[in-house]
């Protein structure tokens, strides 16, 4: 079997610890190195306790490994452009995290120099090997419901801006610091900014892309200078409507790393689809049902995740478009209109109006 | 309705609790209409049917106030249980039967139930029908946000209801965390089929939830009809909201509602 040769850049993500088992237990994968953002984030990454090097910058991990095949990105995503740039230069191929940037012109730049160097980007989307979302997909396209009147989705989670910090800044998460409206004084990068699966998972659902967006947001639930609760409704090209929830409406404890306690409600994350069709309904739940537990720090009822193995199928991927010069399912361009659509969300919350695409 | 247990249980308890004397009732299409000591009233379930003109003749039977899962969410916000909602999750999606016979009224059910619960008024609401089987709605009702999933499923098919309040200090709602759908409080399991029963009311044992809510709304009435023009004017509201929701798809726009 031929391994690839892989890295993290960064490890500064909230995502990047759901990397860790995936590339230790993998034997197509050679986890060769790790570049950590701060000293902080190495003397974290050294209570794993993986055996692998940790650099401070990630073009010296480059430079001191030219064996790297593929990088994950594990960086904030104002770094993601300067990080794609640097895997551009030495010819690497590269896992984004999921907001590879909300800057639509920085994304076009992000597309030319990725063609330009001859390497693949895929971007991380776990929920597309859900094997519920896959399910749900194969009823939908088979006609267990009919044709789709609408689309509904929740992605809600608690926040992690206490454990990561960066999501809680409007410039490193979204990019820019935009007023979220007129007299408020939030700003874009919170919630929505988090989100963008069920996005995704709407336009292979539907087979279809955005007619218009609209947007609003409540007032928050806890004291950040983003918008943590908000709700999407629209219509696609091909008729069919969606309502998604994207919120941060999970309250936690204010910790600064992961670990069991960090929820007050007892489901921490949830993506659930509700899909309405003219011979049905479907109602899935990615994450559940689980096992429950009462104990811990706070001696609260807890729901004990049962499965998680999006990331092996993600990683399968990225392997196989490595090895076979394949452009992942996920890549650069078709998630471009992803992010757009998000975007524009934004838009309409400042505007109190539809935003057509 | 269950006229053999609708009609003597609503007499029983209107003279159990002395709320009336004399009580005759008739159930037509949509209504149920009381006579006895305190007057003749006509309580309307079927709101799409309450024409303008007579929107102060009858009095809205608004039954799923008297539920008794969402009077507790009143309770839990209404106590400081949780404080401070900004945000409340919605779906009703359901056969069609004599209560949710047409989107105006699952429309209608909703507005008043997060009014109800919250105590704010809905002022604006977003909407794009899809015919007249299902919308999407965003709601905004001061400085709180609804999201509202509103339609039809197949006859027979199990409800969708899901009511989530998320405030700032915690999260109500009533449907069981990590569970999809409504739970009941007993199972019959015979091979392919699974039956389920419903019973929460001794005092109405038998009777349908809904129309247990409904005589216990009647009763109420009965009990203040002082309060009759206040639920007039509560109906007329809730059509302004339906109305508002049919401009909104029209212009695809945030539309205000009278409140």
């Amino acid at each position: 079997m031929k391994q690839i040769n892989v890295a993290i850049a960064s490890l500064t993500h909230a995502h990047v610890r759901k990397y860790y088992q995936t590339l230790h237990d993998n034997a197509k994968l050679n986890w060769v190195a790790v570049s950590c953002a701060t000293e902080a984030v190495a003397e974290d990454f050294k209570l794993y306790g993986y055996d692998v090097p940790i650099y401070y910058s990630t073009e010296q991990m480059l430079i001191e490994h030219p064996e790297i095949d593929g990088v994950i990105i594990a960086s904030e995503n104002f770094r993601h452009f300067g990080d794609m740039e640097l895997c551009c230069k030495y010819g690497k191929h590269m896992l984004s995290m999921k907001i590879p940037t909300f800057d639509m012109e920085e994304y076009d730049r992000m597309i030319d120099m990725v063609k330009k160097a001859g390497v693949l980007c895929q971007v991380e989307l776990e929920m597309t090997y859900n094997p519920t979302t896959r399910r749900v997909q194969e009823l939908v396209q088979a006609g267990a419901i009919g044709d789709v009147i609408s689309f509904n989705a929740t992605n809600i989670t608690l926040s992690p801006v206490w454990a990561f910090p960066w999501q809680g800044d409007p410039e490193i998460s979204y990019g820019k610091k935009i007023p979220l409206r007129e007299g408020d004084p939030r700003f874009r990068g919170g919630a929505l900014s988090d989100h963008p699966h069920i996005f995704d998972t709407l336009r292979w659902i539907t087979g279809s892309d955005f007619d218009y967006v609209f947007a609003d947001v409540a007032d928050n639930i806890r004291d950040i200078p983003e918008e943590d609760v908000l709700y999407v409704t629209g219509r696609m090209k091909n008729g069919c409507k969606f309502l998604l929830d994207p919120s941060w409406c999970r309250h936690e404890e204010h910790i600064s790393r992961p670990s069991p306690g960090w929820e007050v409600f007892p489901k921490r994350m949830e993506v659930n689809y509700s899909i309405v069709g003219t011979k049905g309904v479907l109602q899935a739940d990615c994450f559940g049902p689980n096992v429950y537990f009462n104990g811990g720090p706070n001696n609260r009822y807890t729901i004990q995740y049962t499965y998680f193995d999006e990331w092996i199928g993600m990683m399968d991927e990225f392997y196989d478009c490595i090895i076979h010069n394949k452009q992942p399912k996920i890549n650069l361009e078709w998630h471009k209109r992803t992010v757009e659509a998000m975007v524009r969300c934004y838009d309409s919350i400042a505007a109190g109006k539809p935003v057509y695409m | 309705m269950d006229e053999k247990l609708f009609v003597p249980y609503l007499k029983e308890l209107a003279d159990k609790y002395s709320l009336a004397q004399d009580v005759e009732v008739e159930l037509t299409d949509g209504e149920v209409i009381v006579s006895c000591d305190k007057g003749s009233f006509r309580f309307v379930y079927d709101l799409a049917k309450i024409k303008e003109a007579e929107a102060d003749q009858v009095v809205p039977l608004l039954h799923w106030r008297n539920k008794r899962r969402y009077v507790e969410l009143k309770n839990i916000l209404k106590t400081g249980m949780i404080e401070d909602a900004r945000g409340i999750r919605i779906h009703h999606i359901v056969p069609k039967d004599i209560f949710n016979s047409s989107l105006q009224n699952i429309l209608a059910y909703e507005t008043d139930l997060v009014e109800m619960i919250t105590g704010e008024k809905v002022d604006r609401i977003f909407a794009d029908f899809s015919s007249d089987v299902y919308t999407n709605c965003i709601v905004s009702a001061g400085r709180l946000r609804v999201s509202m999933e509103l339609g039809f499923s197949p006859e027979g098919s199990e409800p969708v209801l899901l009511h989530e309040i998320v405030a700032r200090t915690g999260i109500a709602s009533d449907v069981v965390v990590d569970t999809q759908m409504q739970q009941y409080p007993i199972y019959l399991l015979r091979g392919k089929e699974t039956e389920h029963y419903n019973e929460i009311d001794n005092e109405l044992y038998g009777l349908d939830n809904t129309q247990a809510d409904c005589i216990r709304f009647i009763l109420g009435v009965l009990g203040e009809p002082e309060k009759i023009p206040e639920l007039q004017k509560q109906g007329k509201h809730l059509a302004a909201v339906y109305r508002a929701a049919e401009k909104a798809t029209k212009v695809l726009e945030y539309v205000e509602a009278e409140c």
